[in-house]
């Protein structure tokens, strides 16, 4: 793997992202107003006094860390959706460029980009609305590390959708990570699903991780065997990810569907 | 050594063969044009000597190197441009460069070598959007020179080009090819350009080669006053003579 040309696809989106107004409200305006309206939601029950099983502080702290995946979903699938929106998907692959060298760059381009973001969150929900999300404690950070992990391999599930159907398939570039969200138990628990949404929710590391989150912010210890279930998980969508997006490059290439970028 | 070894190349999609097992030598230094009608199978021809499309059989070596287990290898000395390719977007000319550049691992001195070249260096600092086709077109070869390729492959490369800036391309074509001994292999459908600059032209027809020589040999041996004549003989399903 050459270092060099992971750094020149990072070098090419970050020149592109920065030099992009929409790209920079995407990056810091619409999670503010995400923040903005579920911490006045909270707000608004707190002043209400409404009788609620769990405390408000779980809602932003699920909005905050939801958006960790939908963000690394989003960010690390979008310098390919923008190789194709560049008719320079040919130019990709004609290069040479590895797919490993490609999706290195792009992925820590799509991180520096949810990094921003959701530091600007957390701040501005600590300034607001005085949740600090640190108060989450070193569970934190394995939380942030399995919820990326979850992100990348949704994004490989999403690369590989539009190597196969090329732009048309962005709706569900855009769509996918809302199909895991009722499943992740992000804003209630397991426990509300039926039972087969329950099966399903026990396969996805998320549904652990927002278990355990709820878990902290009760002031109980922090449960580390679910985060290990949720890392263990990670692995097996991780590697499930990468080779569905494999697959489908080598497909791409076997039946000649390389015509629908140009 | 050959720049380009293709042997029994075929592919198919679905019930269409694209390419019906063509065998290509191009040698190293040679100015080759390959020719055909839409759908003669120029394109997917080209693809899978990118290494984009996998032939269904056949075998590929670019400049010795083995598609696609060397890769890699061969792309490093290989570049591409064409019509239907578009810089991407809020990138500078400039940038555009400078990314070539570090992909193929060029030096920086390039940037402003090809942008003299092509006569690109005056809208360094513009974008996408700032260009005309034309322009566009022309970073798109600049872009291409950046790695002082040994092997280039253009699709249609002056498409949208006034005369004599497709002019100036292809005399700046002609001079890279004498000063650095660079293989090029260009598809075309402006005849004018292409008895211009090839010496040697390979005519695909429905997936096959029907007609490989000099632009003279071709039209003589369909009985042509001129390529263009050829060209449409050959599209309309004509026979050799």
């Amino acid at each position: 793997m050459s270092l060099r040309r992971v750094g020149a696809v990072y070098r090419r989106h970050m020149y592109v992202a920065i030099r992009s107004f929409p790209r920079i409200l995407d990056t810091t305006m619409w999670p503010f107003v995400d923040l903005l309206l579920w911490g006045l939601v909270t707000v608004y029950l707190r002043d209400q006094h409404v009788r609620l099983a769990a405390p408000v502080s779980f809602l932003l702290g699920g909005l905050l860390l939801w958006d960790i995946v939908f963000r690394t979903k989003n960010q690390v699938a979008l310098p390919f959706i923008e190789e194709a929106w560049s008719r320079n998907v040919i130019l990709v692959l004609a290069s040479p460029l590895t797919a490993t060298e490609y999706l290195s760059g792009a992925m820590l381009w799509g991180l520096t980009t949810v990094s921003i973001g959701w530091g600007l969150m957390a701040i501005a929900a600590w300034a607001l609305f005085a949740f600090g999300v640190f108060a989450l404690g070193p569970p934190l950070v394995a939380f942030m590390l399995a919820l990326i992990v979850f992100g990348v391999a949704l994004a490989m599930f999403v690369l590989g959708l539009l190597l196969r159907f090329g732009e048309e398939a962005e709706i569900m570039a855009w769509g996918l990570a809302f199909m895991v969200l009722p499943f992740s138990a992000v804003y209630y628990p397991v426990t509300v699903l039926p039972g087969w949404a329950q099966t399903i929710a026990a396969t996805l590391p998320t549904s652990h991780i927002f278990g355990a989150m709820r878990t902290v912010l009760a002031g109980s210890p922090a449960p580390w065997e679910q985060l290990v279930i949720a890392l263990a998980l990670d692995t097996v969508w991780l590697a499930a990810g990468f080779a569905f997006a494999r697959h489908m490059l080598l497909t791409l290439k076997r039946r000649g569907y390389v015509t629908r970028f140009i | 050594m050959y720049a380009i070894e293709a042997t029994g190349l075929t592919k198919s999609f679905k019930d269409t063969t694209a390419v019906d097992g063509i065998d290509l030598l191009v040698e190293e230094g040679e100015l080759v044009a390959m020719l055909g009608a839409n759908g003669a199978g120029k394109t997917t021809t080209l693809m899978m000597l990118l290494a984009v499309t996998e032939p269904d059989a056949g075998e590929i070596r670019l400049l010795g190197h083995r598609l696609p287990d060397e890769r890699v290898r061969a792309l490093e000395q290989v570049s591409f441009a064409a019509s239907y390719l578009d810089m991407p977007y809020r990138m500078t000319v400039k940038q555009v460069l400078e990314i070539a550049a570090r992909i193929y691992d060029a030096p920086r001195s390039r940037v402003g070598h090809v942008a003299e070249l092509f006569g690109v260096e005056r809208f360094m600092k513009r974008t996408r959007a700032q260009l005309s086709s034309g322009q566009k077109t022309l970073v798109g070869l600049a872009r291409a020179l950046v790695n002082r390729p040994r092997l280039l492959i253009l699709d249609e490369p002056t498409a949208s080009l006034d005369p004599d800036v497709a002019q100036r391309v292809r005399e700046t074509l002609r001079r890279v090819q004498a000063e650095e001994g660079l293989t090029l292999l260009v598809t075309s459908h402006n005849m004018h350009d292409v008895e211009r600059l090839c010496r040697r032209v390979v005519f695909l027809s429905r997936g096959r080669i029907v007609a490989d020589g000099s632009p003279g040999e071709i039209a003589a041996h369909f009985g042509s006053d001129s390529l263009e004549d050829t060209f449409v003989k050959v599209a309309s399903g004509g026979e050799a003579r």
